[in-house]
């Protein structure tokens, strides 16, 4: 309660007090400069952790509950693989639809893999089933029961490679966070570098305030609030710059993905500028009172 | 006021100022002399709490201040007024905020302390040189601008280091005068100087104390002075 008694006194400013530390000049500037691209790469880093997310859950969701039985084509002929294929199915607790894709659609879905139409001409396309499974299927006892009564076919479920999928997800969102966490890191580390030139520049005016009793609240609240304000500015302006960008891909068809979607996506890229913030106002705060418990 | 009870002070390994024992009393009017490089700022530093010795025991205004915390120190130094040889301003501010900037930092500035701020001003002779800016001043009026801010907070004690130094004598002998006027009001004055004319001229109009410092210890002068 007494820090944020103590960051909402360093905030509300006071104009006299402000004016006690002389103008930082091109230091100031730069700070806000710096803060604004880091803001601006950020913006990018969290809308790629949030398209990651987005298709992770997408992709999931769309190959939850679904298989596919690969039946290659044996000496006992086509027809009669494909009605002991669905006899089994149709027998099979927690199948809920079982259906059968005919030539076309089998070409269609092998035709990215094979590549050469011609080669699909000559071959015996497999049968195959795309099956709909309940919550509570087993798919260990079809794969039992396919052993026994089909063993040439090959029974495919999409949960395995939706879960590397939703892995591999996983890992870019993480990289993307991991980006958004050294861009604010380096916010940070610019504004801590930034503030301590600020404070070296103008020892001689702490010295002085020193001298005449000053508390070192009083002394950093001018840097601080300078700092924060910087931060804050510079922040502001690159995530607006960045969501502008963001708008403006969202309406090709190559990057529309990075686009945020839905109002709370957008309320998220709002924490840019107020984390910005308080990272400035931690850091310049850890830097003024580091130099000023060096003095006297 | 100010006692300091067999006190240290050094640089590292480098003693400064070894045995102090002394008390500064309210109302008095002190002149500390010695060589130069003999400690007389290191004292005046330890005065003002600018530093804080390595042994020993001092009290301001019946406060140990090794049991205050840095917000406790500044506001001891508060109680007291300080003019360097080399007066620091803030150059950017003008004469009248410079003054003006004990009572900023202190949480004490009123409306009303504008008229003390113009009286203060016109006490140092310095009222046509309100609006300037530090580095506008002549060495003279920087001393006595620097008297003005030191005592605008009525500090209980006046703590002078060289307030001569780069000045000439007759403006020199005009800011001991000022001092002679705070230490007639009531105020501690304590002046380091290695100018004795300066101690003579002031020991005609107050009852001064004189202390040396000789080998690393404070001793009162002889009656040479």
């Amino acid at each position: 309660m007494k820090a944020l008694a103590s960051a909402l006194s360093l905030l509300r400013g006071d104009p006299k007090a402000d004016a006690v530390v002389p103008p930082s000049g091109a230091t100031g500037h730069l700070t806000a400069l710096a803060t604004a691209a880091l803001a601006f790469l950020t913006v990018f880093a969290l809308a790629a952790s949030l398209a990651a997310d987005r298709a992770a859950a997408r992709w999931s969701g769309a190959l939850q509950g679904q298989s596919t039985l690969e039946v290659p084509i044996t000496a006992e002929g086509r027809e009669a693989q494909a009605a002991r294929a669905e006899r089994i199915l149709s027998q099979t607790p927690g199948i809920t639809r079982a259906e059968q894709l005919d030539a076309e659609q089998t070409r269609a879905l092998l035709s990215p893999w094979i590549g050469d139409p011609s080669v699909l001409e000559a071959i015996d396309l497999p049968l195959i089933f795309a099956l709909r499974e309940a919550p509570d299927f087993d798919p260990a006892g079809l794969t039992q029961r396919l052993r026994g009564e089909l063993p040439e076919a090959i029974y495919h479920r999409h949960e395995a490679w939706s879960g590397r999928i939703a892995r591999t997800a996983g890992q870019v969102q993480w990289l993307a966070f991991t980006f958004v966490a050294i861009c604010f890191g380096v916010t940070a580390v610019v504004v801590t570098l930034a503030a301590r030139a600020a404070l070296a520049m103008h020892a001689r005016v702490i010295e002085t305030l020193r001298v005449i009793g000053a508390r070192d609240t009083y002394v950093a609240r001018a840097f601080v609030r300078r700092f924060t304000l910087r931060g804050l500015t510079g922040a502001l302006i690159g995530t607006a710059l960045g969501l502008a960008v963001l708008a403006a891909l969202s309406n090709g068809p190559e990057l529309s993905a990075l686009s945020p979607h839905g109002f709370g996506e957008w309320v998220l890229f709002a924490i840019i500028p107020l984390l910005s913030a308080i990272l400035s106002f931690a850091a310049t705060r850890r830097a003024a009172f580091h130099v000023l418990t060096r003095l006297a | 006021m100010i006692a300091f009870d067999n006190v240290d002070f050094g640089y590292g390994d480098q003693p400064i100022l070894a045995g102090v024992s002394l008390t500064l009393e309210p109302g008095g009017f002190y002149f500390l002399t010695g060589p130069s490089g003999a400690g007389k700022t290191t004292f005046l530093n330890l005065v003002t709490l600018a530093t804080l010795p390595k042994a020993g025991r001092a009290t301001f205004f019946g406060i140990d201040p090794a049991g205050e915390d840095r917000d406790g120190i500044a506001t001891l130094r508060q109680r007291m007024g300080m003019v360097h040889q080399n007066c620091q301003f803030l150059d950017h501010l003008t004469l009248r905020e410079n003054i003006a900037l004990p009572l900023e930092v202190s949480g004490r500035r009123r409306p009303e302390h504008d008229g003390d701020i113009s009286d203060l001003l016109a006490w140092v002779a310095l009222d046509h040189r309100a609006d300037a800016h530090p580095p506008e001043l002549s060495g003279g009026e920087r001393q006595r601008a620097a008297l003005a801010r030191a005592v605008i907070l009525s500090p209980e004690i006046l703590v002078a280091d060289e307030p001569t130094g780069n000045i000439d004598r007759e403006m020199g002998e005009k800011v001991l005068g000022l001092m002679v006027e705070l230490n007639r009001l009531g105020r501690t004055i304590l002046v380091a100087t290695h100018d004795l004319d300066l101690i003579r001229t002031a020991k005609r109009d107050v009852s001064a104390r004189v202390m040396r410092i000789n080998d690393r210890r404070i001793e009162l002068a002889g009656a040479e002075l």
